[in-house]
């Protein structure tokens, strides 16, 4: 085989069939035994995830972008450790694609000891900043099962440090690896490693992390095997095949006990990575009994920009929204997909031509895609037990800011900002969403203290992680509070920095009434008196966004930028640079908010005075913080008079609503309006 | 007669372990929380009856009083602690709401923080309108940015005592590389609020409390240690005030979660959190030393948790990493004892989607407690199991003092899991019994690889009051573990802390390149690593002198937290020196290193082209304490036939057989205890099934083996 195969990540994500040898494996696992098998392996996967994270080095480990799991001999997940949920479905391509294309192939072949590696998006990796390490589980001679981890990495060589904001099509994104074999007989082939870890910036960090991943690998392997010489062949074969059956068992039951219908959602988005411009996910979910159809249809066309995605980044949207909120108590497998049907036109943002760039596509189907799966489970599962899972969605001006410098000791490295993965959550139906900094994208995962970023990374903070003022959703219950944070580069003169979002001005919505976020610019100060500032201990050094953008406290040269930050400039000491991140969406009527509540919000400085009057309508003694109840019912009622007055037929608000049309610049990546067709 | 007194504080209960001579008594007392004192000399009066002393005869000869605990203050729980100021770096006056990204986690289980719509973040215990940030920057390397404006800190100080601060913590950013400002800060306040009058406010440095990176753990170190401490110092005044005036003579020394004990004055009230688990290891380190045991799990299976900790080379090696109080997460270097939640009132249930058995993590608790309580639970738990296997004598538990019902226990199983999955009674508590002791297991397995040890190379001390009923089951997860059990396992913690030397630890986090690649140049410069060891041998020397100890009965030992290069997290390596003076010394260090880091992730992970670093010095001083000797008891013979007290039907895997049933307290040294067969005692029952013997040893302890 040589070239490209995309049918196995188009075809290949729900289960294979149970064969032969595992239904007889099953019939001899009673209930019991597989209880006590279950958790193990859940163990072990996370006993590789642990082994990664201690022994690897790039901050996207402490991020959370990472997955550590072990799948059948077929390659169907059947327990992760993760981080990052849609991992759980991009890691099993890989697999079933060396299976489809190795396993026969005299020139490589699958053998115990080997390892594998997969970083193509076409091969199913995510993009291949995503580098997936597999290894084959040989027991007496038979392939019994594949342990897997992966990790985001910093730098693989692309046309501009870190993620490349300016790619268009896949080549400009770097070194492009499909399934390949990295070791065998135990042993890293060293030509190979080089091979992989040459074109990146920051080879020290992508070797360490290479070989974490198969320290991983390594240790999941060793614990299966251990496992098949105390109980058996049989049942380690049957009892993973058993997680996947179970996985397809509990998504039915779920979806079962919810209405039958059909559900839309849509989603708008601003930028494609190096331009503004409009694109449009559009979702439709069939429920019927146990089922789900997810389509596409509706969905913008594919971009020149690194915002395309391939159908495994949809999938992966669904489970991280699955996981997260909605089934918390499913363990993560394969089978949880067996009764999803997957619907995507071609071409089009959500599943591009071969050469697409796609380095950013999981912050769109991704990421963007929770915009519409929120409000669409929202609906189906409200009247269900499951209500209490359901939220608005979380920020979407998810900034991703990755960095490559050279450090004040001398040293090239890379990885995410601390301040990554941590935005606001969205409003719960019986709560306030939680502030950041939260794990809105990655599960159980953590950030630097400011103290390590310092250490590990060339800058000082004059301030960091700064609860933003009305950075969020507002609504009965609000969202969780965004952050803010400025830096200044310090101690190097080669710091490089990309920042990865896709929404501009378009904010995240709230969820039945509730507000969407806010917006907001990242701000760059070339040349700056920052240092300065500090060193005469200028009171005026700013303590927040707003005193930078607005009050511009600091001098030099200020370039913003939108969601996006291009790499495309080298920094130097003195050169200040600004992240930050909203809320999500609110819940529910504004005018529904306990009194007691908003004043906390203005306790903990999260609200303005102005928002608490003007939106939460609450009579307050601004002094004392006393709060007005009889006033602000009376103040709230009028508000819903006036809201009365302010209605209109739908039919009349529906005809002026059609005649309305966003400007041509910001439709020339849309494709045909309203409708969003290729041009 | 030359005596200790040493207790644990549980949350049910205070334990009480004493040592006279060669005798020991134990004793124990309902734990009173709103009277900690109370339940401390009940408990205590309880183990001085055991050796025919009154409370007052005992505390005469009393050389030393040990104190541990297990319960949170009650200023934590209750969110009754003094109202503080929090002064830190202006611009990250936030770091105590926004915390890490894992703050939402900490302190919670995976189960428990899954859905990130309901998840909360811990409140913090200072809020916001008590923090003050002041203008003020040190850089990593240590070097002031922006120097402190002494206006200012006047300005803020004002502020918070205005808004009522009775105390302040002060957290800078790298105080650690560089305390210059926070001393500065304290020293400000001392001049504003001396000493001589009333509004004296106390003021608490991270600085002198953390010398590790991370000024989010750091923070909450010292703002927890400052909202406990005048609630802690007021109880153990008013404990050691009471043993006084009773006629003991000496100070009382406080365990410490960090291993060891110290006085009180040099306590920091957040080293007595989780300290009675931390006595358990020493506990365990005792047994070892006795029996030349290199390497044991602690296991503490309780009514709804399961603790264990790990002791390698004979003692506890492992620290938490960044460990949580409560919610909080410190940078204290605890010892680690795992918790999960498996306990004899875990609670079965169906899987209502997959229809299968699931056990845990909710419990019973103590109220309602299982079914078999008969106190109004109607959830089937593991105890109600092990009633319905025939494994606890429902009219002997706790040596009779709770009568249990089996009818209930039996009920509720029916009900809830056999009849709804179509399998008999027993068989589904067959099934729940299986699964908690796989899930115990389990769990010991993980913590034991993940350090880099084979786990069939342990033993498995089991204690607590479901430990022995369930330590064949959930040690056989390691290999084929030996089971030692003790007679003092009740108060085990309380054991452990009699055997705790008095020790302090010192950390600094500092960056030293020992190797810069494979094969290049090593350290040479020895007088930085040098200096760092100079300098925390100091504050030993002096914490000691303050403990009463000179130079020579003090010993040194140090642990590195290292790491190749590049790497973002260390692994503690016990340094083969304190002091570097050539090559061979950094050599000795950087192999120390590689063969721990091998062992626990592989070679073929190492990367020593990255370089070998440290970035975590560990000293502790040691000031060694008399401990007490066991008593070596004659032969009674093989024979255990004395002992059976009657027979009944116990379930074994595939069914009910006519079991014998010891009774412990007859057993003498030597005796043997073929299984299947069940040892009853007040305080614990003892299941050995087929295959198995229990061996009375010399010390009057027992072990489990299997029958070769």
């Amino acid at each position: 085989m040589s070239g490209i195969d995309i049918s196995v990540m188009v075809e290949r994500w729900r289960p294979e069939p149970a064969t032969e040898a595992e239904q007889e494996c099953m019939k001899k696992m009673d209930l019991t035994t597989f209880e006590v098998f279950n958790h193990k392996i859940q163990l072990v996967a996370l006993e590789g995830k642990e082994v990664m994270v201690s022994t690897g080095a790039t901050s996207s480990l402490l991020a959370g972008d990472i997955c550590s799991g072990l799948y059948t001999a077929q390659g169907d997940m059947a327990a992760s450790a993760a981080g990052v949920w849609p991992h759980t479905v991009t890691g099993l391509f890989g697999i079933k694609w060396v299976l489809k294309h190795w396993k026969n192939e005299p020139s490589v072949g699958i053998n115990d000891g080997d390892v594998f590696f997969n970083a193509c998006s076409l091969a199913g990796a995510a993009h291949n900043m995503d580098q997936i390490v597999f290894q084959p589980i040989v027991y007496k001679g038979e392939l019994i099962a594949w342990s897997s981890a992966v990790a985001h990495e910093p730098d693989v060589g692309a046309i501009e440090p870190g993620m490349p904001l300016s790619a268009t099509t896949r080549y400009h994104e770097g070194e492009l690896i499909p399934p390949i074999k990295i070791a065998d007989n135990f042993r890293l082939r060293e030509d190979v490693i080089n091979m992989i870890i040459n074109p990146s910036r920051t080879p020290r960090d992508l070797l360490l992390d290479t070989k974490a991943k198969v320290a991983s690998c390594m240790r999941m392997r060793q614990r299966v095997l251990e496992l098949a010489e105390k109980m058996g062949r049989d049942y380690v074969v049957g009892g993973l095949r058993m997680m996947i059956e179970e996985g397809a068992i509990r998504a039915r039951k779920r979806l079962k006990s919810y209405p039958d219908g059909v559900y839309r959602g849509v989603a708008f988005s601003d930028s494609i990575g190096r331009d503004e411009g409009l694109y449009r996910i559009m979702m439709t979910v069939t429920k019927t009994d146990d089922k789900i159809k997810l389509d596409l249809t509706g969905t913008g066309p594919q971009v020149p920009g690194f915002i395309n995605s391939f159908p495994p980044l949809t999938v992966g949207g669904l489970v991280l929204y699955l996981y997260n909120y909605l089934w918390p108590d499913v363990p993560p497998s394969t089978g949880v997909l067996e009764p999803l049907e997957l619907v995507i036109p071609r071409p089009s943002l959500a599943f591009p031509e071969q050469d697409a760039a796609v380095t950013n596509g999981m912050q769109a189907t991704t990421c963007v895609g929770q915009i519409c799966f929120h409000p669409i489970f929202a609906k189906m599962a409200f009247d269900t037990p499951d209500r209490r899972n359901l939220a608005a969605p979380p920020c979407n001006h998810n900034r991703v800011p990755l960095l490559v410098c050279k450090t004040q000791y001398g040293t090239f490295t890379g990885g995410f900002m601390p301040e990554a993965n941590g935005p606001g959550i969205g409003a719960s139906t019986y709560k306030d969403g939680v502030n950041a900094l939260s794990p809105s994208w990655a599960c159980r995962t953590d950030s630097e203290d400011t103290e390590t970023a310092e250490s590990l990374f060339p800058m000082l903070y004059p301030f960091r992680l700064r609860h933003t003022k009305d950075m969020h959703g507002f609504g009965k219950f609000r969202s969780g509070a965004g952050f803010d944070s400025t830096y200044v580069v310090y101690g190097t003169d080669w710091f490089t920095l990309t920042c990865q979002g896709i929404f501009g001005r378009i904010t995240t919505p709230g969820l039945f009434g509730g507000y969407g976020s806010t917006s907001f610019p990242q701000p760059h100060i070339i040349n700056s008196n920052l240092l300065e500032m500090m060193n005469n201990s200028d009171e005026n050094i700013p303590t927040n966004l707003q005193q930078v953008i607005i009050e511009k406290r600091i001098k030099g040269e200020y370039i913003v930028y939108g969601p996006n930050v291009p790499s495309n400039r080298v920094h130097k000491e003195g050169n200040v640079l600004t992240t930050a991140m909203g809320g999500g969406g609110g819940y529910g009527d504004v005018l529904e908010r306990d009194p007691d509540l908003v004043m906390k919000d203005i306790r903990q400085e999260l609200i303005s005075d102005w928002v608490a009057k003007n939106v939460y309508h609450l009579a307050y003694d601004p002094k004392s913080l006393i709060v007005d109840y009889e006033k602000t019912e009376e103040l709230r009622v009028a508000e819903k008079e006036r809201r009365k007055q302010r209605g209109r037929p739908y039919e009349e608000f529906e005809k002026d609503w059609l005649k309305k049309r966003p400007p041509a610049r910001a439709l020339k990546y849309y494709g045909t309006w309203p409708d969003a067709h290729p041009l | 007669m030359r005596a200790t007194i040493n207790i644990d504080i549980g949350g049910t209960f205070t334990d009480c372990f004493v040592t006279a001579d060669d005798k020991v008594s134990q004793g124990k007392a309902p734990t009173t929380r709103y009277n900690i004192a109370l339940g401390f000399r009940q408990a205590i009066e309880a183990a001085a009856g055991g050796l025919g002393l009154s409370l007052d005869e005992l505390l005469e000869s009393t050389d030393v009083v040990r104190y541990g605990t297990t319960i949170s203050m009650n200023a934590l729980i209750e969110r009754t602690g003094p109202k503080l100021g929090f002064i830190t770096t202006r611009g990250h006056e936030d770091i105590l709401a926004i915390g890490r990204g894992h703050s939402c986690y900490d302190g919670l289980s995976l189960d428990e923080t899954r859905c990130l719509a309901t998840l909360e973040k811990p409140e913090p215990l200072i809020p916001r309108e008590m923090v003050v940030g002041v203008r003020e920057r040190v850089d990593y390397a240590g070097k002031v940015v922006m120097p402190l404006q002494r206006e200012e800190v006047l300005a803020k100080l004002q502020y918070l005592v205005d808004k009522g601060a009775m105390g302040f913590v002060v957290c800078l950013l790298w105080s650690i590389r560089n305390p210059v400002h926070e001393q500065m800060i304290k020293q400000i306040i001392q001049e504003e609020y001396p000493d001589t009058y009333l509004g004296n406010m106390p003021v608490i440095l991270s600085s002198e409390l953390i010398a590790s990176r991370g000024e989010y753990p750091r923070a909450n170190t010292t703002v927890l240690s400052a909202y406990m401490h005048a609630d802690l110092a007021d109880e153990l005044h008013a404990l050691g005030e009471e043993l006084r005036q009773r006629g003991y003579k000496r100070s009382v020394l406080a365990v410490q979660n960090t291993g060891g004990t110290a006085s009180v004055a040099r306590t920091a009230a957040v080293n007595t959190y989780g300290s009675g688990p931390v006595a358990g290891l020493f506990g365990g380190t005792r047994i070892c030393q006795v029996y030349g045991i290199d390497n044991a799990v602690v296991s503490d299976m309780g009514g709804t948790s399961f603790d264990f900790g790990l002791l390698v080379d004979k003692r506890p090696r492992f620290y938490e990493t960044l460990p949580v109080i409560e919610r909080y997460r410190t940078s204290i270097p605890m010892l680690q004892v795992s918790t999960i939640g498996a306990g004899g009132g875990s609670i079965a249930w169906i899987d209502p989607y997959v229809r299968r058995i699931r056990v845990g993590p909710k419990s019973a608790g103590s109220m309602p407690g299982p079914a078999c309580y008969d106190q109004g639970g109607t959830e089937p738990t593991v105890t109600d199991a092990d009633v319905v296997l025939g494994y606890i004598n429902p009219d002997y538990f706790l040596g009779g003092s709770i009568p249990l019902s089996k009818d209930l226990a039996v009920k509720t199983i029916k009900e809830k899991i056999a009849d709804p999955l179509g399998i008999t009674v027993p068989e589904a508590a067959w099934s729940i019994k299986t699964i908690v002791d796989g899930t115990m297991g389990n769990e010991m397995f993980k913590e034991v690889a993940l350090k880099g040890y084979d786990p069939r190379e342990f033993v498995v001390f089991a204690y607590g009051g479901a430990g022995p009923t369930h330590c064949c089951g959930y040690a056989s997860y390691l290999g084929n573990a030996k089971i030692y059990l003790f007679p003092f396992s009740p108060v085990f913690c309380a054991f452990g802390a009699s055997s705790m030397n008095v020790m302090h630890v010192y950390d600094m986090a500092r960056h030293i390149v020992l190797m810069k690649t494979k094969g290049g140049p090593l350290l040479s410069e020895y007088e930085e690593f040098n200096a760092i060891v100079a300098e925390l041998k100091k504050r030993a020397i002096a914490d000691m002198k303050g403990e009463g100890f000179n130079d020579s009965q003090i010993a040194f030992e140090m642990e590195l937290g290292m790491h190749y290069g590049a790497q973002l997290f260390t692994v503690v390596v016990q340094s083969p020196c304190l002091l570097v003076k050539d090559d061979q010394d950094v050599t000795a260090i950087c192999d120390a290193f590689e063969k721990t880091y091998a062992a626990a992730y592989s070679a073929m992970s190492a990367y020593p082209e990255g370089g070998i670093e440290v970035e975590v010095f560990r000293l502790k001083v040691v000031a060694e304490m008399p401990r007490y000797q066991f008593p070596v008891f004659a032969s009674g013979g093989k024979s255990s036939k004395h002992a059976v007290k009657a027979t009944r039907d116990v379930y074994w895997d595939g069914g009910f057989k006519k079991t014998p049933i010891y009774e412990s307290g007859l057993l003498k040294c030597g005796n043997v205890v073929e299984g299947p067969a069940v040892i009853e005692a007040s305080d614990t029952t003892t299941v050995v099934p087929a295959g198995k013997q229990y061996v009375v040893d010399q010390y009057l302890n027992a072990f489990i083996e299997s029958v070769k």
